[in-house]
């Protein structure tokens, strides 16, 4: 059953603006579609896509739109001034689909998010992998500004600081340390040529570690030079 | 060992060197390639850029292909992997040690991995040059 453009658009709590920015239609032409102008075969699809609907879904002429649900009408435009030039209309693109790239970082968010495929597919109402490339810049946007505020949430200790470079100290390489030097205990670096060193953390940065040895000397290793390390005693404290 | 850690390697082993002054001696006029391929976390696929800095460096080709096969994205499946299931990890150092252990955890920068002898082995991933089925058995995670 096929119903009137004006209906579904307001099902979606979209304006006509919103949904003109969704399909690429110009706003006037919904305008006029609502009105009862029968809709265009390049438009309908557009449409349907915009409204995540079948094409039969949509009526191909109107009903006027009923007095119980008034749209309101187009604001008039404001004066322009004459010397002012007029500002082209931003062209119609056609829409293309999301790239690789776009829905890789989608499926990361909304793992970082917890959301499952399900919850993801009633959040935006299709396959996360049948996005449009606009759609899926406005989904991707969402989830990140999402997922700040779910890290902004988080108390600030646990708070994840990730160094720049790739061997900087992460999350959990910074706790095992930290416990390390808190309790004092002696741990046992090996470097990438297999030089080793015995001493207790006296404390680390992003790309170093500074320890003190048993004769007094402190030394500082640098992360690149490193292999691996390991406390020393064979009884590893918690 | 993926290809960027080994470039950050390289070039922390002539001391001072930026990586402004390797793209110079490579013919490139600003050091945005260089930089992105030292801290990229899957293979760099600028054959022509790759050819560039081994010649740079003085190293094969085949051994920075090499190395650019086995990029730290796909050591991140290994040890994901390996934490799920529980098997076994092994891992090659640059140094041609082995360590082998079961993952307890691992980061951007670092392994925790369980030895025979119940000790937790921070180890560093620019450090790890090889694993099993290293450029074959991977996905991207």
């Amino acid at each position: 059953m096929s119903n009137n453009l004006w209906e579904l658009r307001k099902q979606r709590n979209l304006t006509v603006k919103q949904l003109a920015a969704k399909s690429g239609i110009p706003a006037k032409s919904i305008y006029a579609y609502e009105a009862g102008e029968q809709v265009k075969m390049a438009d309908m699809d557009k449409l349907a896509k915009a409204l995540f609907v079948n094409k039969t879904a949509i009526k191909f002429q109107s009903d006027p739109i009923t007095k119980t649900q008034p749209e309101p009408p187009p604001k008039p435009a404001k004066p322009t001034p004459v010397l002012k030039p007029q500002v082209a209309e931003p062209k119609e693109r056609p829409s293309q689909p999301a790239t690789e790239g776009q829905l890789n970082h989608l499926h990361t968010l909304t793992q970082k998010l917890g959301l499952d495929d399900t919850a993801v597919f009633l959040r935006i109402n299709q396959p996360l992998d049948e996005l449009a490339f606009q759609e899926a810049r406005f989904w991707i946007k969402t989830f990140e500004s999402e997922l700040r505020t779910a890290e902004g949430q988080r108390p600030p200790d646990t708070r994840r600081l990730r160094a720049f470079l790739p061997e900087g100290v992460d999350e959990f390489e910074a706790n095992y340390l930290l416990a390390r030097q808190q309790a004092g205990d002696e741990v046992t670096f090996t470097l990438l040529d297999g030089t080793t060193f015995n001493g207790r953390v006296l404390g680390f940065g992003s790309y170093n570690i500074t320890i003190r040895q048993a004769d007094g000397s402190e030394t500082t290793i640098q992360k690149l030079s490193l292999a691996y390390y390991h406390v020393a005693a064979t009884e590893e404290k918690p | 060992m993926s290809l960027s850690d080994h470039l950050r390697y390289l070039r922390a082993q002539q001391g001072g060197t930026n990586t402004f002054m390797v793209a110079q001696a490579i013919g490139l006029e600003k050091p945005t390639a260089v930089n992105l391929a030292e801290k990229q976390y899957r293979p760099i696929l600028d054959e022509e850029l790759v050819a560039r800095l081994a010649e740079y460096y003085g190293r094969s080709l085949e051994e920075f292909r090499w190395h650019n096969a086995r990029p730290r994205k796909y050591l991140t499946f290994y040890i994901a992997r390996a934490l799920k299931s529980k098997e076994l990890v092994t891992l090659t150092l640059r140094s041609g040690r082995q360590l082998r252990g079961r993952a307890e955890w691992w980061d951007f920068g670092s392994v925790g991995l369980r030895d025979e002898n119940g000790r937790l082995l921070v180890i560093q991933r620019h450090a790890v040059i090889d694993w099993p089925g290293a450029a074959t058995e991977w996905q991207d995670v």
